[in-house]
């Protein structure tokens, strides 16, 4: 890839990869860092890239990807939480009784749960999708994002 | 607003507005949907307003502006190196991106020999002999600390220089005084700067730093934070061969 494809995939799919992260980190400044990693991914796996059929599949799944690692990371759990005020875009794909402050939340869920709850209120995928997507029943995908609605409400009581 | 029954999920609206093919069926019901036409022209403003190259050319005349008499300091390995090396910098995408709301940030200028200086935006390439200037945008008044950390395991202090950290006001953009040239390492740098409220010792936070990067087996895309009482920001550089 040279610098002109890359501006040009940098320029075509960057405003997006940012907002997906800053709907996920809910912090402007490591939603720019996470966006940054995501292209040095892209730089990274150039050959693997310029294949694949979605581009924007590949660089939804690496910007979560890279924000779960972040999330993971103990330190931004207190930032998260001072964070909170203007989460609207990281609860858009859920219905509006679910006001979820899900950034806060992945703090607190395992791998698992941090998917489904990505994939269902990032990235706005219905049970059924979600089930396909990740080989589980959908019965289990209702389990989990009840828990992880639970968790959400603890933290809430808890605050 | 949530989804209708028939509506698709956000990343094949994504898709569409990234200019990406789909299903006929679902451009179809995209197409006719109100809620997904309104969602669908939102992700494409997000498209068209990104980048915004003016605001890079204006922080550029403003860098020229006000560049002082360089500095220059020599990092790291044999000049002949370099000839074999180019760095791939992965920044951000606008001035007004700059200066976000409530946090601290910091960006990266290049400059080279023959005196063209431009703001580093992903892609860029430059060359040996081209010098690295920083720029500071602390959220709130700030000692200010520059580091390096590079695959070959070894921490660089950028700014301050020499001397204690240099306490940098809040709320505006400055010019770290002098400009640094980059080594022929090559792979990856993680360019850390930290922002903290007390003078800081700087011995320990680059043995914090050198401590996350042996951690990180010398990857420095695999570091975590140096979780040093100071707010931290970050910027890759890609060192890559011809």
């Amino acid at each position: 890839m040279n610098r002109a494809e890359f501006e040009r995939v940098y320029a075509q799919y960057g405003g997006l990869v940012l907002r997906r992260a800053k709907a996920i980190m809910r912090d402007e400044a490591v939603a720019k860092d996470v966006m940054q990693d995501v292209f040095v991914r892209v730089l990274r796996a150039e050959a693997a890239f310029s294949k694949v059929a979605s581009p924007m599949a590949w660089l939804a799944q690496a910007t979560t990807h890279e924000c779960l690692n972040r999330l993971r990371n103990s330190q931004r759990r207190e930032q998260l939480h001072e964070a909170q005020g203007d989460g609207e875009e990281a609860s858009r794909a859920a219905a509006p009784d679910e006001r979820i402050d899900v950034a806060r939340v992945l703090e607190h869920v395992g791998p698992e749960l941090q998917a489904i709850a990505i994939a269902h209120y990032v990235d706005g995928l219905t049970h059924e999708e979600i089930s396909e997507q990740l080989q589980v029943s959908r019965r289990t995908i209702g389990n989990r994002l009840d828990a992880f609605r639970r968790v959400a409400r603890e933290l809430e009581v808890h605050q | 607003m949530s989804r209708g029954p028939h509506c698709p999920p956000s990343l094949t609206l994504e898709q569409l507005a990234a200019g990406e093919a789909i299903a006929a069926e679902v451009r179809a019901h995209v197409e006719g949907c109100a809620e997904c036409g309104r969602q669908l022209a939102e992700l494409k403003q997000v498209v068209a307003a990104f980048p915004q190259a003016h605001f890079v050319a204006a922080l550029v005349r403003e860098t020229q502006r006000r560049a002082a008499p360089s500095r220059r300091r020599w990092v790291g390995a044999a000049v002949a190196a370099l000839a074999a090396a180019l760095v791939v910098v992965v920044a951000w995408p606008s001035a007004d991106d700059f200066r976000s709301k409530g946090s601290s940030a910091f960006g990266v200028f290049v400059r080279t020999p023959d005196g063209v200086v431009r703001r580093l935006v992903p892609g860029t390439v430059v060359h040996p002999g081209d010098a690295v200037r920083f720029e500071l945008a602390p959220a709130r008044a700030s000692y200010v600390v520059v580091l390096g950390a590079d695959a070959a395991g070894r921490i660089t202090r950028y700014e301050p220089a020499s001397g204690p950290a240099k306490k940098y006001p809040g709320g505006r953009v400055s010019l770290v005084d002098g400009s640094v040239e980059l080594d022929g390492t090559l792979g990856g740098e993680k360019v850390i700067a930290l922002f903290c409220p007390e003078p800081p010792v700087l011995e320990a936070l680059e043995r914090a730093a050198a401590e996350s990067l042996r951690r990180a087996e010398n990857d420095p895309h695999a570091m975590a934070g140096l979780s040093m009482a100071c707010d931290e920001r970050s910027m890759f550089l890609e060192k890559q061969l011809r």
